[in-house]
C-alpha cells in the first residue's frame, strides 16, 4: 500500500474544511435560512471527513507496521473503499444543494433588482411629471397669481383715473358756483345803478317843473328815464332771482357729485382691499403648493437615490453566485477524481481547484485560516 | 443626445445595477448576457463606451474584447471591465488585449461614473 492513498484525505481535509468556510461565509452573507441549513449541512459533510481524518490519524501506525499483517491491511483498504463510496453518494447531494440554494438566491435577487429597478423608473416619472420641465405646477400657479395680480392691479388703476377724473369736474362745477356769486353781485350792481337812476330822473323831474313851460319837455325825458331805472331795477331783480336758482341748483348738483365721488372713493379703497386680501391669500396657496412639491420632489429624489444604492448593494449576489458555482464545480471535479485511484494526485487535485477562483475570497480561503467575509479589493480601479 | 453604453454581463442583477447608475447619469444603456450577445448586440451600432464582465458563459470578456478590437469600427471604443478577479495575470490579459481600465465588483457607482466620464469617447 502506497503512503499517498493514505495522506489523500489527510490533503483534501482542510481544502473541503476551506470550501465549507467559504459556502457557509457566503450563504450566511446572503442571510438566506436556506443557505443557513446548507451551510450546516456542508459542516457536517465536514465533520464526516473530520472523523474520517480521525480514523486516519488511528491508523497511521498501521501504515508504518511491516507488510506482513495483512488483517490491518484488510481493514485499511475496506475503509478506503467505504470512504470512497460515502464520499461518492454525499457529493453529488451537497452540490445539488449548493446548486439550489445559488439558483434560488439568483431568482429571489433578479426579480428584486427588477422590481427596484420598476421602482427608481416610476419615481423618475413621477418627478418628470412633477416638474415639468423647468417650473412645474406650483410655478404655474405663481404664474397664474402674478398675471391675475397684474391685472386687477389695472382694473384698480382705471377706477382711480375714473375717481380723478370726477374730482376735476367737481372743480369746474366749484369754479362755476364762484361765477354765480359774482353775477349775483353784479346784479345787485345793476339795481343799485337804477335805484340811483330813479333817483337822478325824480331830481331831474323836480328841476323840470321849476323850469315851468321851458322844462316841460325835459320832465317827459325824466319821467321816461324814471320808468326805464325802474324796468332796470325789475331786471336787476329777476337776474338776482335767476342767478339764486342757479346757483341753488349747481350747489345742489355740487352736493351730489360730491357725495358720488365720496362713495365712489370708498368702493375704489374697497375693492382694493380685497383685491389686496385675495392676492394675498393666492400668493400663500402658491408659496404652500410650490413648498410642499418641492418637499415632495426632494423626498422622491431622496427615495430614488436610496434604492439606487440597495441595487447597488444587491451586487453580492453575483460575487455569491460565482463562489458557489464554483464550489459545485470543485466537489464535482473532485468526485470525479475519486474513481481514479492510484492515480489521485491531491496537489493537482488542489490546484485543479485553485484554477477555479475567481475571487480573493475564494483564494484566501484555499490557503487556510478563517474564512474571509468582504471583498478587499471591491470598487478598485485601474487605468491602463 | 445621450451617449450609448453597453454593458455585459450573465448575472441580471448586476447588469441592472449599472444601468440604474448610467441611466441616472444620463447615458443610454443596452445590455447584453455574454460575449457572444455582446458582440450581437453591437451589430454596427454607435457605442461610446463597453463595460464588461470577464468570467461568463459562452465567451468570456476577454475574448469578447479581442473580437471587438478586430473591428475597425469599435476599434477605438474604450472597454472598462467589471469583475469579481482582481488577480493581476488577468488583469495583464485585458491590458494586453486593449482594455482601458479594470474594476473589481462590487463597484461603487460614483467610482463607476468617473471612470466612464474619463474613458467615454466625445
Amino acid at each position: 500500500m502506497s503512503e499517498s492513498r493514505f495522506s489523500l484525505p489527510a490533503l483534501l481535509v482542510p481544502a473541503l474544511l476551506g470550501l465549507a468556510g467559504a459556502v457557509a461565509a457566503v450563504l450566511v452573507a446572503g442571510g438566506g435560512v436556506a443557505g443557513v441549513l446548507l451551510a450546516a449541512g456542508v459542516f457536517a459533510a465536514c465533520m464526516a471527513s473530520g472523523w474520517v481524518a480521525g480514523g486516519l490519524r488511528k491508523d497511521e501506525t498501521p501504515m508504518t507496521l511491516p507488510e506482513t499483517m495483512p488483517d490491518e491491511l484488510e481493514r485499511a483498504r475496506e475503509y478506503q473503499q467505504r470512504l470512497t463510496a460515502s464520499l461518492q453518494s454525499a457529493l453529488p447531494i451537497i452540490e445539488r444543494q449548493i446548486e439550489t440554494a445559488r439558483s434560488q438566491a439568483e431568482e429571489a435577487m433578479i426579480a428584486m433588482s427588477e422590481r427596484f429597478a420598476t421602482l427608481v423608473g416610476r419615481i423618475g416619472t413621477t418627478l418628470e411629471a412633477s416638474s415639468g420641465g423647468e417650473g412645474g405646477e406650483a410655478d404655474a400657479v405663481h404664474r397664474a397669481y402674478q398675471e391675475s395680480g397684474d391685472r386687477l392691479e389695472a382694473v384698480i388703476s382705471s377706477l382711480g383715473d375714473s375717481v380723478r377724473v370726477r374730482e376735476q369736474m367737481l372743480e369746474t362745477i366749484r369754479g362755476l358756483h364762484a361765477y354765480a356769486k359774482d353775477l349775483k353781485s353784479m346784479s345787485s350792481e345793476v339795481s343799485s345803478i337804477a335805484s340811483q337812476t330813479n333817483l337822478l330822473a325824480l331830481n331831474a323831474s323836480i328841476e323840470a317843473a321849476r323850469a315851468g313851460e321851458m322844462g316841460r319837455g325835459f320832465a317827459v325825458v325824466a319821467n321816461e328815464v324814471r320808468a326805464l331805472s325802474l324796468q332796470s331795477h325789475e331786471a336787476g331783480g329777476r337776474i338776482s332771482h335767476k342767478v339764486d336758482e342757479i346757483s341753488e341748483a349747481m350747489q345742489q348738483a355740487l352736493n351730489m357729485a360730491e357725495q358720488a365721488s365720496e362713495q365712489e372713493a370708498s368702493v375704489l379703497a374697497g375693492s382694493e382691499t380685497t383685491i389686496h386680501e385675495v392676492l394675498e391669500r393666492l400668493q400663500g396657496m402658491a408659496e404652500g403648493l410650490s413648498q410642499s412639491s418641492s418637499v415632495l420632489r426632494e423626498e422622491s429624489r431622496l427615495m430614488r437615490a436610496e434604492i439606487q444604492d440597495i441595487l447597488v448593494s444587491l451586487q453580492f449576489q453575483d460575487r455569491m453566485s460565482q463562489i458557489l458555482q464554483h464550489a459545485v464545480e470543485s466537489l464535482d471535479y473532485l468526485r470525479a477524481q475519486l474513481d481514479g485511484g492510484d492515480a489521485i494526485d491531491p496537489e493537482a487535485i488542489l490546484a485543479e481547484i485553485e484554477r477555479r477562483y475567481t475571487t480573493e475570497e475564494e483564494r484566501f480561503n484555499h490557503r487556510g485560516g478563517a474564512a474571509a467575509t468582504s471583498a478587499a479589493s471591491a470598487g478598485e480601479i485601474t487605468f491602463f | 443626445m445621450a451617449k450609448t453604453i453597453l454593458i455585459v454581463d450573465d448575472s441580471a442583477s448586476l447588469r441592472t445595477a449599472v444601468k440604474i447608475a448610467l441611466t441616472g447619469a444620463g447615458y443610454e444603456v443596452i445590455e447584453g448576457c455574454d460575449g457572444r450577445d455582446g458582440l450581437a448586440k453591437l451589430d454596427g451600432r454607435k457605442v461610446h463606451l463597453i463595460i464588461s464582465d470577464v468570467n461568463m458563459p459562452n465567451m468570456d470578456g476577454i475574448s469578447m474584447v479581442q473580437a471587438i478590437k478586430q473591428n475597425p469600427a469599435y476599434k477605438f471604443t474604450p472597454i472598462i471591465m467589471l469583475t469579481t478577479e482582481a488577480g493581476s495575470d488577468m488583469m495583464e490579459k485585458g491590458k494586453a488585449a486593449g482594455v482601458k481600465a479594470w474594476v473589481v465588483k462590487p463597484f461603487k457607482p460614483e467610482q463607476m461614473l468617473q471612470a466612464v466620464s474619463k474613458l467615454i469617447l466625445p
